[in-house]
């Protein structure tokens, strides 16, 4: 369905609600993974959630139209209306339900670039992709430069911005007592990850943000993924791996001069395709997002 | 890119090095990549004063610096109560750099719109 998805958006140049799934199909399935913390995941961005006696603080909010099932099932942990909505970067997966949580009266909390990214349109060059700026109560009305920490619910849940990787926006998300870490979209679980290069994401950065993200992590801690199952330090380590790989190998190609196509001839990831190669992005493609990225910075 | 930061411990007569690694060039820094090898270097610092302890966030508060031209290049020196780190040599113009880490320092943390 992703793939399919993926294929029309190269083909042709569609809006993001053109692209969309059938929500009507889609549920959203809760698992707690810690005192009082639950990741939340439907046809989006994975949620993270915190709840407890002082409010309810949800990371990402999906789709627009699957507000109402995200609040359902809010609404099975707790009574507290959303008040705290922290978007990770600024893409439609995961900003969607902004617009009605907003209007809900939650507050909106992001880096600084979210609130710009969102504040215009935008064409997503590697997806083909018309994505037009939101509405004002969609946009985040605190934004920081490198941090902002909430107390609440027993925690300290804890907003780290992290240098251009996924998009130049991104934050992770740090339930330090709870020791579960969001990491928004530099982490896809088990499969080729996207990066946006065209507001600011690179690949070198998404090693990086792997990397800062595993300093932060101890054998225990639980990571939710921006998409993907809910994940681990192993798995963390494994992908980081796999990223490393492919950038040792891709930018010998580069440093070769040899040109995309000639790059996915050689086939330098045949032995990782099969692994990593079946989710949102289909190898040929991630590959030729890794050989750009890497030809930026020659 | 890989650079190397040496660190001093007050009460030590030791340097500790290490090396640490950044994606973009120095050339290319925006305002976010120099908060970032600023943070970078605080932690480095307190790494070397606290091994065994786990990772702890830090502020960009609370520090001096300076940047240093070098062999051609420039270096970041950088003290607090715990210590001293210099960091490079980056391959970028000293008054760039200076303007980049003023404006690192003086960004607000948190705006409300």
């Amino acid at each position: 369905m992703k793939l399919i998805a993926f294929v029309i958006a190269v083909v042709f140049p569609v809006s993001a609600a053109a692209q969309q799934p059938d929500f009507s199909k889609v549920e959203v399935k809760t698992t707690k993974i810690g005192e009082g913390v639950y990741m939340l995941a439907g046809a989006g961005g994975n949620l993270g959630l915190s709840v407890g006696e002082d409010a309810v603080f949800l990371v990402d909010d999906e789709f627009a139209p699957l507000t109402e099932k995200v609040k359902a099932a809010i609404a099975a942990i707790s009574d507290k209306p959303v008040r705290f909505v922290l978007n990770t970067h600024w893409h439609f997966d995961h900003t969607g339900g902004n617009e009605n949580l907003g209007q809900g009266g939650a507050l909106i909390v992001a880096h600084d670039n979210v609130r710009k990214r969102m504040s215009v349109d935008h064409f997503i060059t590697d997806l083909n992709m018309k994505i037009q700026a939101s509405p004002k109560v969609a946009l985040p009305v605190v934004t920081f430069a490198e941090s902002a920490t909430f107390h609440i619910n027993g925690d300290e849940i804890q907003a780290v911005h992290v240098p251009p990787a996924h998009t130049d926006g991104d934050s992770f998300v740090h339930f330090r007592k709870a020791n579960v870490l969001h990491m928004g979209d530099t982490f896809f679980n088990g499969f080729y990850p996207f990066f946006d290069m065209s507001t600011g994401g690179s690949f070198d950065g998404m090693i990086a943000a792997a990397e800062k993200a595993l300093s932060m992590c101890d054998a225990s801690t639980k990571i939710i993924p921006g998409h993907g199952p809910l994940g681990d330090k192993k798995a963390l380590e494994t992908y980081l791996s796999m990223l490393r790989t492919v950038r040792d190998r891709v930018k010998k190609l580069v440093d070769a001069g040899k040109t995309v196509d000639e790059a996915i001839k050689a086939k330098p990831l045949a032995d990782f395709d099969a692994t990593w190669g079946k989710g949102f992005l289909p190898p040929d493609a991630f590959l030729k997002l890794v050989h750009a990225s890497l030809s930026a910075v020659r | 890119m890989t650079f190397t930061i040496e660190i001093v411990l007050r009460e030590s007569d030791d340097a500790v090095t290490e090396n640490l690694s950044h994606p973009a060039t120095p050339r290319d820094w925006t305002v976010d990549d120099v908060r970032e090898i600023l943070k970078k270097m605080l932690t480095a610092i307190d790494r070397a004063k606290n091994p065994d302890a786990p990772l702890r966030d830090v502020t960009l508060r609370g520090f001096s610096w300076i940047v240093e031209p070098s062999g051609g290049k420039v270096v970041i020196a950088i003290e607090i109560p715990m210590g001293a780190a210099v960091a490079g040599p980056f391959d970028t113009d000293e008054r760039r750099l200076t303007s980049l880490i003023t404006q690192a320092l003086a960004a607000p943390t948190t705006t409300v719109h």
